[in-house]
């Protein structure tokens, strides 16, 4: 009762929340008691709370893996934004001199966010070694199992990490994990009585609507109309860089919108202009390839059109889990083609190296030590998610033992890697066959991703989805926008610097 | 065309076939090696160092075979060019619309220009909000060196943030006006400020309808220009040579040569920087012009004599060319060492003065 009540003063104190969201609680009472959790929430349940409150009543540090530089930088601001300057993220980007300033005083800090990366030096490792880990934390935890739509080799040598830590508690979150991601998670985390907290996938305050069409033109014409109508700020996803810039381009021009692309290949300093712009509110409408997304945490993003279907139903949840976090009604529209399947196809083709180069990789590899194989792979031309596969894969065929290999055995080498391959193909084709599945199916929508999780639909939105018949009235933007207002430099740069707010 | 491929027309009019096209890539490119430094103050075309930082290699030949085909350019011999009467003609009407050209100095001003970029970014930034007593605003960067920078000169009162709003609107009104009402507007359209994080420079092209590439040019000679009169008049810019002071003058020499110049300044002759670590003499050689480039106060008295200095410049003068080896072989006591080094100092100023009528630019 006492510990109740100094949860509650504590999330007043620090966060300023009077009462916590649903699930909260639970869970933060087993990570207290040091039990392994693993959390599965859905984005925007507010899952960094989890191990900030703890790291007020512990008294050691919290260290939290995070897969990506965005997303701990973004976790990283917002910290600091709300007072807590004990808090730091490293990794590889990081300039030098700040490094070794922070690796320095490390103790001094109470919330360390690495990268699964970075977690491997040796250096790192010893200064982490000597302080006090009251908590492991594993966000984005489906990175760790092969049979996630994200698999991150580097996730693999966490339960190592933890165990030199001394073992001390972990706590594995998610947004989306099937039940065989969750059980992997577990075992490859090597989590011990594992206390769970599955919530359900299903966000109540979503529509989703799916639209069938011939061509590719006749969407063109469909995704000017609707971010023409819709109420934003919106987000359109594409499944190719160049698709985000074109589309991007062609709603600039034909709706006088503002609209912005983005994706990996863009100048970081770009991508942070815009990503801020769209926060800020600046923008109407972003198009996007997946790498916009992870750690934007943006309440009002009212709805999540797909240009092009995603690669299986676990990125598909993770993407409209973007809209309606502030639990207004928000809408996900999924436009589809007949040759839709294409891209995601040859993307899982991508993935992977083909069996000549697999053959050329292992000749190369056979003939160098592990650091000249990965600089000279960095210059090999198959994606970056191949050569991570790669990397791995050889890790685990022992291809950078001292001791050389005989022919036999590389071409049992070859065997073994060609046959997970397949095995992965054929795995990831399935899971694509399985998002096609659920878009034609004349089934109601929200049970089809439920079912998917292993779920049963209990609850439905008086404006479900497009098998129940809903609209996309309610989403409809009936402000009229703004023109902008003739730009003149001089009084711009008076604006700026003046204190008239 | 675009302005990318006019300042490709331009260096290859500067190289006037004596450099291949290869070496205008590098130097639009801002390639830092001695060759390409060399190349940029020989031919007097420092200023557009670096300037399509942003070129890849395939568009450039691309660019270049445009230019052959629509006869701008004509190959004289392997990869070297010469502009054509045409040609001629095409660049020197673009020279005469774009002025802001003449605002770029990228050999000494482009190894900086982002990182005070980002400076100036930040810090109008959080002048904007802090005046407005806002303190909960995003960032427009997220690298904590440019951070520190910023935290290390921000006033620390009301009044004294006050103060510097003021002042730093009358800075940049007073060097905005100084530029293009187009180039002003792209500079301001790209500052953040209260409630509006500032623009990339694909949006402002949108935004101003003007092509990328020149949006781009534009800017940087803003940048330029801005950084430029800093040094000359810092009295007159107190709070943007503050923060240009920042970003030091050393990032425009190599790597290498860096570390070459430290030990000179300790005062090691070559011989023992040599050793010390370990390269060859052609190498510290190279390090050595460059710095006598970059710094008009390096004593080249200590390598060559004042004889020796006037003999190369007479050859030089007499026979109109940047070819070291021409020169070379009218000196033949003297090295190649001692010929780059006065070429490299004296030479742009020299022939600014016999060309001078025809040289759109100066530095």
């Amino acid at each position: 009762m006492l510990r109740k009540m100094q949860l509650e003063r504590l999330l007043k104190s620090h966060f300023g929340f009077n009462s916590f969201r649903k699930g909260q609680r639970e869970i933060i009472e087993d990570v207290l008691e040091k039990k392994d959790v693993l959390a599965m929430l859905p984005t925007g349940a507010g899952k960094s709370l989890l191990y900030l409150l703890p790291g007020y009543i512990f008294d050691g540090s919290i260290l939290i893996v995070s897969p990506l530089l965005s997303l701990m930088e973004d976790q990283v601001e917002q910290l600091k934004k709300a007072g807590e300057k004990r808090v730091v993220a490293i990794n590889s980007f990081m300039d030098p001199g700040e490094r070794s300033r922070v690796l320095h005083q490390l103790s001094k800090f109470k919330f360390i966010y690495v990268s699964p990366e970075i977690l491997q030096s040796p250096f790192l490792m010893n200064k982490l070694i000597h302080m006090k880990i009251s908590l492991f934390v594993v966000d984005e935890a489906h990175c760790i199992s092969q049979w996630g739509h994200e698999f991150r080799p580097h996730y693999l040598s966490l339960s190592e990490a933890r165990r030199k830590l001394g073992s001390p508690p972990c706590l594995a979150l998610t947004a989306t994990a099937t039940e065989e991601v969750r059980e992997d998670i577990k075992k490859q985390l090597e989590m011990k009585n594992v206390v769970c907290h599955i919530h359900s996938v299903d966000r109540e305050n979503i529509t989703f609507i799916v639209e069938p069409f011939f061509t590719c033109d006749e969407k063109m014409e469909r995704v000017k109309e609707l971010a023409k109508i819709l109420k934003g700020p919106g987000i359109i996803y594409t499944s190719t860089r160049a698709w985000a810039e074109n589309l991007s381009a062609f709603l600039m021009e034909s709706n006088q919108l503002k609209v912005a692309a983005y994706h990996g290949g863009m100048e970081t300093h770009d991508r942070l202009l815009i990503q801020k712009q769209f926060l800020n509110g600046q923008l109407d409408c972003i198009c996007a390839t997946n790498a916009f997304g992870m750690g934007i945490n943006k309440p009002n993003i009212r709805y999540v059109i797909h240009f092009h279907p995603p690669a299986n139903m676990e990125a598909y949840v993770q993407e409209i889990g973007r809209a309606g976090r502030d639990q207004c009604p928000s809408v996900a529209i999924l436009l589809y083609n007949e040759g839709d399947k294409e891209i995601p196809s040859l993307l899982i083709e991508h993935e992977f190296p083909d069996e000549n180069q697999l053959i050329e990789l292992i000749q190369a590899a056979s003939l160098m030590d592990k650091e000249r194989f990965l600089q000279w792979l960095e210059g090999y031309g198959i994606s970056s998610t191949a050569k991570r596969f790669i990397e791995f894969q050889f890790e685990q065929e022992k291809m950078f033992n001292r001791e050389e290999k005989t022919k036999e055995q590389l071409a049992i080498v070859f065997q073994t890697i060609l046959n997970h391959i397949q095995k992965r193909k054929q795995y990831k084709l399935n899971k694509l066959d399985e998002m096609f599945h659920w878009i034609v199916k004349k089934e109601c929508k929200r049970r089809g991703i439920l079912k998917a999780f292993g779920e049963h639909l209990t609850y439905k939105n008086k404006n479900c989805c497009t098998i129940c018949e809903a609209t996309i009235q309610p989403f409809l933007n009936h402000k009229k926008r703004e023109p902008d207002s003739f730009f003149q430099w001089e009084k711009e740069l008076h604006y700026i610097f003046s204190r008239v707010t | 065309m675009n302005v990318t491929c006019f300042l490709t027309l331009y260096v290859l009019k500067q190289f006037n076939g004596e450099r291949s096209a290869r070496g205008a890539f590098h130097l639009l490119k801002g390639k830092k090696n001695a060759q390409t430094l060399a190349d940029a103050k020989l031919f007097d075309v420092s200023h557009v160092f670096g300037a399509c930082n942003f070129i890849t290699d395939s568009t450039f030949q691309q660019m270049i075979d445009n230019l052959s085909n629509d006869r701008s350019i004509e190959e004289i011999s392997n990869n070297s060019y010469r502009l054509t009467a045409c040609g001629e003609e095409k660049l020197a009407s673009f020279l005469k619309e774009a002025d802001y050209i003449k605002q770029l100095n990228g050999l000494k001003y482009s190894p900086m220009e982002n990182k005070f970029w980002q400076l100036v970014m930040l810090y109008v930034q959080c002048i904007s909000n802090m005046v407005r007593k806002e303190n909960q605003f995003l960032p427009v960067s997220s690298d904590p060196a440019i951070f520190s920078l910023v935290k290390k000169q921000f006033p620390v009162t009301y009044n004294e943030r006050v103060w510097t709003a003021n002042q730093l609107l009358k800075e940049l009104s007073e060097l905005l006006t100084g530029v293009h009402e187009k180039s002003a507007g792209i500079f301001v359209l790209r500052l953040s400020r209260y409630k509006r994080i500032g623009l990339t420079i694909r949006q402002v092209a949108h935004f101003m309808k003007l092509e990328e590439d020149e949006t781009l040019l534009r800017f940087k000679a803003v940048l330029h220009h801005i950084m430029f009169s800093c040094f000359e008049w810092p009295d007159r810019y107190p709070v943007l040579f503050r923060l240009l002071n920042g970003v030091a003058l050393k990032e425009s020499l190599t790597l290498s040569a860096k570390k070459t110049l430290e030990w000179l300044n300790r005062g090691k002759p070559l011989e023992e920087i040599m050793k010390i670590r370990n390269l060859k003499r052609s190498t510290i050689e190279d390090h050595i012009v460059e710095i006598a480039m970059h710094d008009p106060h390096f004593p080249i008295e200590e390598y060559v004599s004042v004889e020796e200095q006037k003999a190369i410049l007479h050859v030089y003068e007499r026979l109109k060319t940047r070819r070291l080896k021409r020169i070379k072989d009218e000196l033949e006591t003297i090295s190649y060492f001692k010929i780059r080094m006065v070429i490299g100092r004296v030479g742009v100023e020299k022939d600014a003065v016999g060309e001078a009528s025809e040289k759109p630019f100066r530095i």
